[in-house]
């Protein structure tokens, strides 16, 4: 222990503790000073030095962190409090396999260290190792025989077949893992719950469930004491499933209904079960009608007991909606009864609670069409309204609610014209407001009951908007949105804690590319951790694509944070899952672990981040340079996991009562990902070009030392890589080209229409309808051409001046066409589509990004073509005789006098376009909008005029920000001067 | 008419319509991995016919002696699934564990503004133990009612005399 000499270990505990105590307080220079108060008196105790470093890594000092333990890992610690010390080092800094190595070295000092052991296992837990895991258990088990590490071994043995992808493989670790269960079975020494737990999921996962079965029937069973009390019925009801024994199951299914009457999953499987049964069994008794009989007494003991639960009532409508859709609709009548009539029953026993839509939405397709007037006029007729029509109280409200969401989801309201859609938006925010007294006394943490009304009604009015094409004269898309979010401001001020008013205002918001107004409600939605992948489809890559980067930078920004920290988030539970006994869950938390990582939103995210970062305010290549150093890109390979990769976006969130068939499909999230994907592709390939470029202009620079001095070996070895790189840029070239040739489908086409609670539409469809990545493409070309020439032997000789002349020529016509697209940006778009986002702001967004990428390409070529020119210079000064460049020279430096000339006009354009709507704006604001009809029944037109200043102050920010961006990449290309 | 379950963790790709409510914390993942590792069977989930989730219990057991509790660590329902008596049926799963786990009594700690919650929690069988000074975090901060019910291990239902002072919030245990 040559850390510690001699000195007492209370003393030294003594001295540490002030650091750790800074260390906790996040004062990690006040920690460094105590830890060399401490090193003066003693020079070599460990924990110190470990101390040190690890305050000198949080502040950044990680080199200095790294030598200092490293100096320390090669005296071999042992001590607890120095291997802590390093664990919680390098867990900081991202390198859990150096903890395992770290207690392996200690183990080997002490191999009957019983913690030292455990903590190895837990390093080994950390990593995923579970071949080592399992050794270690047992060495364990053997030093100490405790049952829980032998299941330890158990588990890493489940763990390996978890992850084994050979069957073979995953079959033999089962079985072993059930060897080592059973022969402690055997010797009576199952003591825990856990260790049952994990028994029956072992059979489980091989199928055994007869084995499973029987272990339910045993001694065992007798262990599980903390679960709730349905638990084992339920798992021999499962195993009943899995065994096709449908007598048994449906059994199990029926005693559970009558101990628990309003679980609804029982409901279910007793009805799957029963109906099996029926397929299998028809010798006796039909099953069918015993259900019905059993289902139907459910209905009437509740009805007569008067109890709260509301499943028996729902019970033969399951029943019904199965037979529906296993095509047996002709039995229904007999089995079930009249089925209006247990939907009237159950509206009017809970319609006047919020959620009595959602009971029975699944249930509607069963209502016959020529029933729906009839059945809608029930429905109404339990709205007690007073004289003037509007309902009388809270429960009313709801019973008023429930049959116009009805109307809706049956579909009552299809035909409406976009006139008719905005007449009844109009009574329902009516309602709203003559029945918002009735909720006075409410909590602000309740949400009120009339916010449906408001949904309703931006449903309808969003409707309207979509259908009228501009059609209509009657309506004014742009000032009937603005009405709308003006609607949904005043409705979140009165309900704060709706978050579905929220939601939908901030899709109204991006609707009309006002980023920056969506920001300020989707601040209120306080959105955190998991909540930014699932809700990711919120409020990010909008912002970005109106240019609003400070907005998509913070968003970005705590993104990343969240899904840096989840491996470290992850690590500590599935610990404390072996020291819990609580087996059985770790496979779910390594699939939730890996099912986060292989996030799409993750990785989009990544890869616009980092682009955003490349693009929008570098202004000189050496800076680019910089930036990009900081960055993790490898051009060779792509680590993205395409074939696992996973949209997370909680798309069911948003509240909708449409017809059933105009529902978001998973067919249409699945076709959205698809494209969402196929845009990452792009994405990633662009940054590796980046890469792969600047490696490029940088190669030659080392090539330039190394021939400098000719002795230097390196020299051939930058031959070598230079020739890769060069190689690895024209593949991605090509591969961009292919990725971009694959989107044909979504090029030039316009994006599926989704209903209002789905995804925005895929940013690929206008990102591929534009030239930005032929452009791309071309100037690659362009680099590699020019690389390529001044390494031939023939030298730049060899240029062919075609290629930069079509370049030229498609890059001058993008400019005008987003010239054009620049005109048509008004203070408040004036093209307004539910679901798609303005269109000009995101073509000027990506003309942006794209300048942005062909400046970093033509750097490059300026770096490679700058020791060219100086050299062709200086021989020609000796010679004396007049200069003459190769071709390639004067051509370049055309190029860039001519793209830098069309810069500057896009740039005053961007800039003179940014001054007059920002005076627009002005104006606008100081003449109070009085040119715009935007009250409502419900808000005044100071409200209106909030919203609009909100809107079109975005709209100045988003174009101050385009306007910067093009001026840097004005900058940034007229520097590439020859 | 709600199937109740234990949590898992792809609930957590979901339960946006629970915890976007304002006052439902979403904590960071390894918050909810932790009680899914420590007590799993204290982690339960309440899902509508339509695999909406409408509300969720987490707790724990701890303490030492006679102190031995189940404890409520959060319990919430969405608004739309709210005065169905789903609070109550979550709440009895958690009672019923912590019986089996031959605990004393069940604490939970509510915001003294909470008037919804503590006429629930009333209803239920929990009387104010005692008040916690500035319990919650805010601007202003809020006391806590720390809220009890004896189980029937408590024989003489010692874990429920309130206390006639307030504590601070460094003094509990």
């Amino acid at each position: 222990m040559a850390g510690r000499a001699h000195v007492d270990d209370s003393v030294i505990e003594r001295r540490l503790r002030p650091i750790y105590e800074w260390l906790d307080t996040g004062n990690n220079k006040k920690a460094v000073q105590e830890a060399d108060k401490v090193l003066r008196k003693q020079s070599t105790l460990h924990c110190a030095r470990v101390l040190k470093g690890l305050a000198l890594l949080r502040m950044s000092r990680r080199e200095e962190c790294e030598n200092l333990i490293s100096a320390v890992i090669k005296e071999g610690p042992t001590d607890e409090a120095t291997l802590q010390a390093l664990t919680i080092c390098f867990r900081e800094m991202h390198q859990p396999d150096q903890i395992c190595k770290v207690y392996e070295m200690a183990v080997k000092t002490e191999p009957s260290n019983e913690e030292l052991l455990s903590h190895l296992f837990m390093a080994y837990v950390r990593v995923g190792d579970y071949k080592n895991q399992q050794h270690t258990a047992m060495k364990l088990y053997k030093l100490k025989p405790k049952n829980p590490y032998y299941f330890w071994a158990v588990m890493s043995h489940v763990m390996q077949a978890h992850k084994s992808g050979d069957p073979k493989g995953k079959e033999v670790s089962l079985l072993l893992a059930e060897r080592m269960v059973n022969n402690f079975i055997k010797d009576g020494k199952i003591e825990a719950e856990a260790e049952v737990m994990t028994f029956l999921h072992i059979l489980e996962t091989q199928g055994k469930y007869g084995e499973a079965l029987g272990v339910l029937d045993g001694p065992l069973a007798e262990k599980v004491v903390h679960q709730p009390q349905n638990f084992l019925a339920l798992k021999r009801g499962s195993y009943h499933s899995k065994l096709s024994q449908w007598e048994a199951a449906s059994s199990v299914y029926k005693n559970l209904i009558l101990e628990e009457p309003d679980n609804w999953q029982h409901y279910v499987e007793y009805i799957r079960t029963m109906m099996k049964l029926r397929e299998t069994d028809r010798g006796r008794e039909d099953p069918l009608v015993a259900a019905a009989a059993f289902l139907s007494d459910m209905k009437q003991k509740a009805e007569s007991e008067k109890t709260k639960n509301r499943g028996p009532f729902l019970g033969l409508l399951q029943l019904a909606l199965v037979l529906h859709q296993q095509g047996m609709s002709e039995r229904i009548s007999e089995l079930c009864g009249d089925l209006v009539e247990i939907l009237h029953l159950y509206i009017q026993g809970y319609g006047d609670k919020m959620c009595c839509y959602g009971d029975i939405v699944n249930f509607l397709p069963l209502v016959p069409k020529d029933q729906i007037s009839l059945f809608l006029k029930q429905i109404k007729e339990l709205v007690q309204l007073n004289e003037e029509g509007t309902p009388v109280n809270v429960e009313a409200v709801y019973r008023n609610l429930c049959w116009l969401q009805l109307r809706r989801a049956l579909g009552e309201q299809e035909t409406l014209t976009p006139l008719q859609h905005m007449e009844f938006s109009d009574s329902l925010v009516k309602l709203y407001k003559q029945t918002l007294h009735l909720s006075s006394h409410m909590a602000d943490t309740d949400i009120r009951p009339g916010d449906a009304y408001l949904i309703l009604a931006t449903h309808s009015y969003l409707k309207a908007v979509s259908k009228c094409d501009g059609a209509t004269t009657d309506i004014n898309p742009k000032h009937l949105i603005l009405k709308v979010a003006a609607i949904l401001e005043h409705g979140i001020e009165i309900s704060k804690a709706n978050f579905q008013l929220k939601l939908l205002l901030i899709k109204v918001y991006n609707i009309l590319g006002a980023t920056d107004a969506s920001q300020t409600v989707y601040e209120k939605c306080d959105l955190k951790h998991i909540q930014l992948d699932t809700l990711g489809h919120v409020l990010a890559l909008q912002a970005l694509d109106s240019a609003n980067y400070a907005t998509a930078a913070d968003i970005f920004s705590s993104t990343l944070k969240f899904f840096m920290a989840n491996y470290k988030d992850t690590s500590d539970p599935l610990i404390s899952s072996y020291k819990y006994g609580s087996l059985t869950r770790i496979p779910e938390f390594v699939e939730f672990r890996e099912r986060l990582n292989n996030s799409l939103h993750f990785a989009t995210v990544t890869a616009e981040q980092m682009l955003m970062e490349l693009t929008s305010d570098i202004s000189s290549h050496s800076h680019m340079v910089e930036t990009l150093q900081q960055m993790d890109i490898d051009p060779a390979t792509d680590k993205t996991n395409w074939e696992e990769l996973r949209n997370n976006w909680d798309l069911r969130v948003m509240n909708t009562w449409e017809p059933l068939s105009r529902c978001l499909q998973e067919s249409d999230i699945k076709a959205s990902t698809v494209a969402d994907i196929s845009m990452l592709k792009l994405r990633n390939v662009t940054l590796r070009l980046v890469g792969a470029a600047s490696r490029l202009g940088h190669s030659k620079v080392s090539n330039d030392q190394a021939s400098a001095n000719k002795e230097n070996s390196a020299c051939v070895n930058g031959e070598a890589t230079s020739s890769a790189d060069a190689t690895l840029l024209a593949d991605l070239t090509a591969r961009l080209e292919e990725e971009f040739e694959d989107c044909t489908r979504h090029r030039n086409c316009k994006s599926p229409q989704l209903p209002l609670q789905g995804p925005d539409p895929s940013r690929i469809y206008l990102y591929t309808s534009g030239s930005y990545i032929p452009l791309l493409v071309r100037h690659a070309r362009v680099l590699q051409r020019i690389h390529k020439c001044s390494h031939e032997p023939a030298g730049v000789e060899s240029w062919s001046s075609e290629i930069i002349k079509e370049t030229r020529e498609e890059i001058e016509e993008m400019i005008r066409s987003h010239m054009q697209h620049l005109d048509t940006l008004q203070t408040i778009t004036p093209k307004i589509m539910p679901g798609v986002n303005p269109p000009a702001l995101t073509q000027l967004h990506h003309l942006a990004q794209t300048l942005g990428i062909i400046a970093i390409l033509l750097g490059c070529c300026f770096t490679i073509l700058k020791p060219i020119k100086a050299s062709v210079s200086k021989r020609n000064k000796k010679r004396k005789e007049p200069v003459i460049m190769p071709e390639v020279i004067p051509q370049f430096s055309s190029y860039i006098t001519s793209l830098t000339a069309h810069l500057q006009k896009l740039d005053k354009a961007t800039s003179d376009k940014y001054k007059s709507i920002k005076s627009t704006t002005e104006e606008n604001i100081q003449k109070g909008y009085s040119s715009v009809d935007i009250s409502s029944t419900l808000t005044s037109h100071i409200e209106g005029k909030a919203v609009c200043e909100k809107v079109e102050q975005s709209f100045v920010k988003s174009l101050d920000r385009l306007s910067y961006s093009i001026g840097s990449k004005l900058k940034y290309i007229s520097s590439l001067k020859l | 008419m709600t199937t109740l379950r234990p949590f898992r963790c792809e609930d957590m790709f979901h339960f946006n319509n629970v915890n976007l409510d304002p006052l439902t914390e979403t904590y960071g993942l390894s918050f909810y991995l932790q009680y899914l590792a420590h007590w799993p069977e204290y982690f339960q989930v309440a899902e509508s016919p339509s695999g909406v989730i409408m509300g969720y219990i987490m707790g724990k057991a701890e303490g030492h002696g006679d102190n031995w509790h189940g404890h409520v660590t959060a319990l919430t329902v969405a608004p739309e699934y709210r005065r169905l008596g789903l609070a109550k049926q979550l709440m009895a799963i958690l009672e019923d564990i912590s019986e089996k786990k031959r605990c004393y009594f069940v604490d939970l700690f509510v915001r003294v503004s909470n008037l919804v919650a503590i006429t629930m929690y009333k209803k239920l069988g929990y009387i104010v133990y005692r008040t916690v000074l500035q319990y919650y975090s805010g601007d202003p901060d809020e006391d806590a009612y720390d809220m009890r019910k004896a189980l029937s291990r408590d024989v003489h239902q010692k874990s429920v005399v309130p206390l006639t002072h307030p504590v601070r919030p460094e003094d509990i245990e």
